[in-house]
C-alpha cells in the first residue's frame, strides 16, 4: 500500500492486487452484515435512505453489530426509544459509506489466475475521505468484536494465538491504511 | 391569533428549555480499537475544534475513560451522539449534574 498526496488535495492510494482484493472482500462482508440487520431494502434515493426513520428495540445479539450500533443512553428505556428512531438511518449511511469504497475499488470478478491480480490505484478526495475512514473503522470494530478484542490487554494475547494471529495482522493492516490517510490528508483549516 | 393575554406558565417553560439547570451532555467513551489520530480527526471534523483542542479532548477520553464533548439541549446532544456512532465512536447522551 502506497499513498501519495496530490496537488488537488486528493490522495492517490496504490494497493497491490491481493490487498485490493482483500479490502474489497472485507467491505463486501461488512455490507452483508449490515444488510442482515436491516429492516428494509435500501432506498435507491441516497438522501432518503440516509434519513430513514426506524430501528430495532435492543442492542443486536451479534457482537460486531452491537459494537457498530451501541446504546445511546445508559437507561434501557431511553436507549430503546432512541434506537427505534435512528438505527435504520445510521445503518443505511454505513452501507452507503461501504458501497462508496467498493465502487471506488472497482473490483470485478476475481481474475482466473490469482497471480495476475494487478495493482490498483484509487483517488480519495476530501469528499470521499470520510466514507473511507468510517468504513475502515467499521471493519476494525467488527473484526475486534469477532475475535474478542475488548480491552487493550487482549491485543498481545490475540496476536500470539495461532487461531487469531492472521486476523490481528489484517486488523493492523487496516489501521496502517487509516493512519496513513489521516496523516497525509491536507491540513484542514483550523477553526 | 386574537388573544393577547400573557401566559406566564408558557413563558416559564420556555425559560427552562432555553437555560436548563442541568444541560444534556454528549459523552465520548474510550475504546481499545479506535486510533488516537482518528478520534482527534473526528472531533475536529464534526465539532469544528482546532487541532490543539481536538488532541486535548482525545487524550482526556484516552486517559480518563470519557470526556464531555458538548453540552446543550437534549435534541442537539442526540444528533451529536448519532454522528459519533456514525464514525464508530462509542458515545452516549446524559443529563449533566445528575450522576
Amino acid at each position: 500500500m502506497r499513498l501519495l498526496p496530490l496537488p488537488s488535495g486528493a490522495l492517490r492510494v496504490r494497493l497491490d492486487g491481493d490487498e485490493a482484493r482483500l479490502l474489497d472482500q472485507l467491505t463486501g462482508q461488512l455490507i452483508d452484515l449490515l444488510q442482515s440487520h436491516s429492516g428494509t431494502a435500501l432506498d435507491p434515493d441516497p438522501l432518503f435512505a440516509s434519513l430513514e426513520v426506524g430501528g430495532s428495540e435492543e442492542v443486536p445479539d451479534d457482537p460486531a453489530l452491537a459494537r457498530l450500533f451501541p446504546d445511546a443512553y445508559a437507561g434501557s428505556a431511553e436507549a430503546s426509544q432512541f434506537r427505534r428512531v435512528t438505527e435504520q438511518g445510521l445503518l443505511n449511511r454505513k452501507i452507503q459509506d461501504a458501497m462508496t469504497v467498493t465502487a471506488e475499488l472497482g473490483m470485478g470478478a476475481p481474475p482466473a489466475d490469482e497471480d495476475d491480480a494487478e495493482p490498483i490505484e484509487v483517488e480519495v478526495t476530501p469528499e470521499t475521505l470520510p466514507a473511507w475512514v468510517r468504513t475502515l473503522t467499521a471493519l476494525r470494530l467488527a473484526i475486534a468484536a469477532r475475535i474478542g478484542l475488548d480491552a487493550e490487554a487482549d491485543y498481545a494475547r490475540l496476536l500470539d494465538e495461532h487461531d487469531t494471529r492472521g486476523t490481528v495482522l489484517v486488523y493492523d493492516w487496516l489501521a496502517a491504511i487509516l493512519e496513513s490517510m489521516l496523516r497525509m490528508q491536507p491540513a484542514p483549516e483550523d477553526a | 391569533m386574537g388573544a393577547t393575554r400573557s401566559r406566564p406558565e408558557l413563558r416559564r417553560r420556555e425559560h427552562i428549555a432555553v437555560a436548563p439547570e442541568h444541560p444534556w451532555q454528549t459523552v465520548v467513551w474510550d475504546d481499545p480499537v479506535n486510533l488516537m489520530s482518528y478520534v482527534a480527526y473526528v472531533f475536529r471534523l464534526h465539532f469544528g475544534f482546532d487541532r490543539a483542542e481536538s488532541e486535548r479532548l482525545m487524550l482526556l477520553v484516552h486517559t480518563e475513560g470519557s470526556a464531555v464533548l458538548a453540552e446543550g439541549s437534549r435534541e442537539e446532544m442526540e444528533l451529536h451522539v448519532e454522528a459519533m456512532h456514525g464514525y464508530g465512536l462509542w458515545a452516549t447522551v446524559r443529563q449533566g449534574g445528575l450522576s
